[in-house]
């Protein structure tokens, strides 16, 4: 290994809370070499984003490196202040934060706040902004340069970040999960960026992430964090492949793996919860998680030792955590369901107009509109699981509202059994409503904070499922068990609760109206790993045993593989592909579910950035601006017909599917134009 | 678009005028105590009274007289004061002139004054001086305008002898002569608004303080003072815009213990001295343009507001 430029020895940070410190890193040691990338895995709250932060020295006012230093090209930057600190913030340490948007001035120009990151000279500074724009993809500097940040999309944004990250020299590069806000199309190309960039700088990057399929993709070595301590560092391959530690294998079981499905592989979810800051076991700290935990590890805190070249573990009983050999993959086979539909769209449409500012009104941009869907006909069937896919925009949130009756549509229908259904929800009957709820992506804004999770559940018993206050209580321990909480969960409130806890209340919460259907909208997307593993498990066994139909939002292809029966590919707002999961995903025909497939690949196509702005082409295949496959003038100008591929699978693109198979099966690399 | 935002805001604007108008003019007339009473005094006869209704109009249906007073109000003729027989608009444009220039130098020291404060206290928050300014601001505060006023009086006009105690102004007094009179009241209203101003301008540079984009400018090497000068403030004072432009009307209207403490004569001491001559048309007339004051300084907030921050959108919902 080259010799390390940066130097992290024994690094504590604390918290002041109050009176109170809580210690949230506690002697980290890690070194990086010039041009390397050390990847950090760990779940929500293990102190990922305070190691970045305190090697940057930018702790929040309230955080403090107790102990420890931080060697930069040997100079310690736990011990620098002032100007001599300014100096090495504008000249040698970047970070590239997790929200873009966020970390740009809202009312300043991308421009204005490009040139200050430069410094010298307006003029100098000026042109140096619009080529480093132009180094990160922007296809047009000029005007990104005088728009505001929120004119950009969410890729443009962090595109801009990073421009102002990589200019000069940077020594030391910091990445918090830079691509977790973004979509997997765009976030492909982003890890693209940065890995071309990284190399070409040379700076030495710490890779934040709790992705553990991103961080392979761009990590040479990658550590993981445990309670602000770290568990194992290994070569990345190694990590994966030979994990050493029981915290590193259980976020290693929770991942969905292509091709394993919740009927034959169920995921292995790590139980508990990572413990508090300041809240910490005397042994072990992973003890009371672990399955291999004995009375040494309860009273002995294990060090941190090398057991191979470039690996260590923090571990009494490392050679005693099993490698998992390799799993079959289990084909699933094309089922076709034979009963009538539970719930069908006839050409459902749907259209938005958009507001403006009055920024955007004085330059005389036209007010947009957006078709957020376009005819949408699907089919959902009792005891199945349908996973709908697609970048943000393709409409997948705004099919999920009109089908709850949370926005009228502009057209078409939808039909429950047959019978069709009003736009609203207060407008539908009683029965209606209850055979259809949701689940959001965002369990801490469903739940009402002022109601313990008891009354949180009984309110749709009494109100949906028509019992009487009694019966209802009673029901309440039933349903919590339904999503693996204990029964006394009924007595805390929202605020008690861990986030894949309020999840899976929030799922008990839904089901408690007994529906037909759940409408689950990205509603693990927001979990750590080990915890999306266990709200899966719980949704694939109450459909097991109930019969009752979801549809799932996600842009996880992965969970889609894993728990979808059927499968729902949208762009734009309009269906280009769908059929069962299997016959969709593997291979992937159409060009816009390739380039999906493909962004998860390190090697995979590359789209070009959505528009933020420009609308889907009026004419023509909606996917044409962006499609690598497009075949000319026929896709710009004539809308592509549906297509059979299969029983009950059908693509709506131009190629003949004879010679999408022949791509596939040849793996053909598309001829690429940009 | 644009346009039809500004005809939408119009038309509201006059709606709230016209329901507001409505309100005030039924307020007034359910009032207890017979205009003509008051006008003519105890000993008036029976016959000399209905006289004096049928003269002012007082005779007729209610509904006419509302649309009376609304024509003549839209087409410039206020009517004639009951009180002082004069008539009505010349009185209370100047009235209401002289309160815009209290309100006016009111905001010229408050402002600068206001954000200054509330700015050092947002950035020094939590430490010593933060705490100082505002318990300063907070004790100032908590005290009643006329009690403040009357300090001020005892030391600047008695003791000191630098300001006059009694601000009448007269309508072709220049500037040079209005100055001393305005001193006082437009002190005591500073002090009324100032720790408005310091608190919210504080909120806001310390919730701007705690965004990212701050740790992003800190990370570009710039020093303090120019991350508050070039990014924290413009963000912070936004809100503040919509807060002054709507306390101007507040400043307008709401002065008048201000104003009868200096004797000042702006619309605040109009209003009290219609209401104690039971001056209902008059009154009327004065609770209308404020609140067509009112109206028009939010409507300038919210336009303000919009053309500063390029996030805001204009539009249906
Ligand atoms: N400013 C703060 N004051 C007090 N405690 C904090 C502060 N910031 C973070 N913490 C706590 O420190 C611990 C580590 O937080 P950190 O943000 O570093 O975790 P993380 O691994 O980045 O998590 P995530 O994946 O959710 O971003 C958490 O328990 C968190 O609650
Ligand atoms: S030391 Fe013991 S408790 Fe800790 S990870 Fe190893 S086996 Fe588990
Ligand atoms: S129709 Fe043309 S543009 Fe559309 S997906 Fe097929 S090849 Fe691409
Ligand atoms: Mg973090």
């Amino acid at each position: 290994m080259a010799t390390a430029i940066l130097e992290i020895e024994n690094l504590s940070v604390e918290y002041h809370a109050g009176r109170r410190k809580l210690p949230v890193l506690r002697e980290i040691c890690l070194s990086v070499a010039a041009g390397e990338t050390l990847g950090i895995v760990g779940e929500s709250g293990s102190g990922k984003s305070t190691l970045g932060l305190a090697v940057l020295r930018a702790l929040p006012a309230n955080g403090r490196i107790s102990a420890g230093r931080v060697l930069l090209d040997g100079v310690d930057l736990a011990q620098t202040q002032g100007a001599t600190l300014r100096r090495l913030w504008s000249r040698s340490l970047r970070l590239i934060p997790q929200n873009p948007l966020a970390a740009l001035n809202p009312t300043l120009k991308i421009g204005a706040q490009l040139v200050e990151a430069i410094g010298g000279r307006r003029d100098a500074a000026e042109a140096q902004a619009a080529a480093l724009l132009a180094r990160v993809q922007i296809a047009d500097p000029e005007r990104v340069m005088r728009s505001y940040p929120h004119e950009l999309s969410g890729g443009m944004q962090q595109r801009v970040l990073i421009a102002m990250a990589l200019h000069g020299a940077p020594r030391l590069l910091v990445l918090d999960e830079p691509t977790t806000s973004l979509d997997v199309t765009t976030e492909a190309a982003v890890i693209d960026l940065l890995a071309d960039l990284i190399a070409e700088r040379q700076p030495a990057s710490l890779f934040i992430s709790h992705n553990l399929g991103l961080v392979a993709r761009i990590a040479t070595r990658t550590a993981v964090l445990y309670a602000g301590e770290v568990v194992e560092i290994a070569p990345t391959t190694t990590l994966f492949q030979q994990p050493r530690h029981p915290y590193t294998q259980g976020l290693l079981r929770s991942l969905p793996h292509p091709g394993l499905r919740y009927d034959h592989h169920p995921l292995q979810p790590i139980e508990g919860a990572i413990p508090a800051p300041g809240t910490l076991p005397a042994g072990c700290v992973f003890a009371p998680r672990c399955p291999l935990a004995d009375d040494r590890c309860r009273r002995e805190r294990p060090p941190l030792l090398a057991i191979a070249p470039h690996h260590a573990t923090r571990c009494h009983y490392w050679h005693r955590v099993m490698l998992d050999g390799a799993l079959p993959a289990f084909v699933v086979p094309t089922t076709v369901p034979s009963d009538a539909p539970l719930l069908t769209t006839h050409r459902l449409s749907k259209t938005i107009a958009q507001r403006q500012s009055l920024t955007d009104i004085a330059r005389g941009k036209p007010a947009p509109a957006v078709q957020a869907l376009s005819e949408v006909n699907l089919t959902i069937h009792r005891n199945r699981i349908l996973g709908i896919v697609g970048e943000s925009g393709s409409g997948k949130t705004t099919l999920a509202r009109c089908i709850i009756g949370l926005t009228p549509p502009s057209g078409g229908a939808i039909e429950l059994l047959d019978i069709p259904l009003a736009p609203l929800i207060h407008q539908r009957p009683r029965e209606h409503v209850r055979r259809l709820q949701m689940v959001l992506q965002n369990p801490q804004e469903a739940l009402n904070p002022a109601l313990t999770i008891g009354e949180a559940l009984r309110r749709p018993l009494i109100r949906l499922g028509g019992l009487d206050s009694k019966t209802a209580a009673n029901r309440v321990p039933d349903l919590l068990r339904l999503v693996k909480l204990p029964p006394e969960y009924a007595h805390r409130r929202p605020n008690q609760l861990s986030g894949g806890e309020k999840q899976r209340v929030a799922i008990a919460r839904a089901l408690a109206a007994t529906p037909d259907l759940l409408v689950l909208d990205e509603a693990v997307s927001a979990l750590d790993v080990s915890v999306q593993a266990a709200v899966l498990n719980v949704l694939a066994d109450i459909k097991e045993r109930t019969g009752i139909a979801y549809l799932f939002i996600t842009h996880d292809l992965a969970v889609v593989s894993y728990l979808a029966d059927d499968v729902v590919v949208m762009y734009r707002g309009q269906i280009v592909e769908q059929g069962p999961v299997a016959a969709v995903l593997r291979p992937p025909l159409h060009p816009y579910t390739e380039a999906l497939l493909a962004a998860t690949n390190p090697r995979g196509v590359r789209l070009r950035e959505a528009d933020a702005t420009g609308t889907a082409p009026a004419q023509g295949c909606p996917f044409q601006p962006r499609c690598p496959r497009a075949i000319g003038e026929i896709c710009r100008a004539t809308p592509p017909p549906w297509r059979e591929a299969g029983v009950g699978h059908r693509i709506r693109c131009h190629i003949p599917l004879a010679d999408l198979q022949v791509a596939q099966t040849h793996n053909e690399p598309i001829s690429s134009e940009h | 678009m644009i346009l039809r935002y500004l005809f939408r805001r119009i038309l509201l604007l006059g709606a709230t005028v016209l329901v507001s108008s409505l309100i005030i003019f039924l307020i007034c007339r359910l009032l207890p105590g017979d205009v003509a009473r008051v006008l003519l005094g105890r000993e008036a006869g029976e016959a000399a009274l209905a006289a004096l209704r049928a003269e002012l109009g007082l005779d007729r249906p209610l509904l006419v007289q509302y649309l009376d007073w609304l024509r003549g109000f839209v087409l410039g003729d206020w009517g004639i004061a009951y009180s002082t027989r004069q008539p009505i608009r010349p009185l209370v444009l100047e009235r209401l002139g002289n309160s815009l220039l209290l309100a006016g130098a009111t905001l010229l020291l408050a402002l600068p004054l206001g954000i200054g404060l509330g700015v050092w206290a947002g950035w020094r928050a939590g430490k010593p001086d933060d705490a100082l300014i505002n318990v300063s601001l907070l004790s100032v505060t908590g005290l009643p305008e006329f009690v403040t006023g009357l300090l001020l009086i005892d030391l600047f006009a008695f003791r000191l002898r630098w300001l006059p105690a009694n601000s009448s102004i007269r309508p072709d007094a220049t500037l040079g002569e209005i100055a001393p009179q305005l001193a006082l009241p437009a002190i005591t209203a500073t002090l009324v608004l100032l720790a408005y101003i310091a608190r919210l301008t504080r909120t806001g540079v310390i919730n701007e303080l705690s965004q990212e984009y701050v740790r992003t400018a800190m990370l570009k090497g710039l020093t303090p003072l120019t991350i508050l000068r070039r990014h924290v403030l413009r963000n912070a004072l936004l809100p503040t815009i919509t807060v002054i432009a709507i306390s101007l009307g507040w400043l307008i209207s709401g002065l008048i213990v201000v104003e009868n403490v200096y004797n000042y004569p702006g619309i605040g001491r109009l209003l009290t001295f219609a209401i104690d001559r039971r001056d209902l048309i008059l009154l009327q007339a004065i609770a209308l343009i404020t609140v067509v004051i009112f109206a028009v300084a939010n409507l300038l907030a919210d336009l303000m507001y919009a053309l500063l921050d390029p996030r805001i959108r204009l539009g249906d919902e």
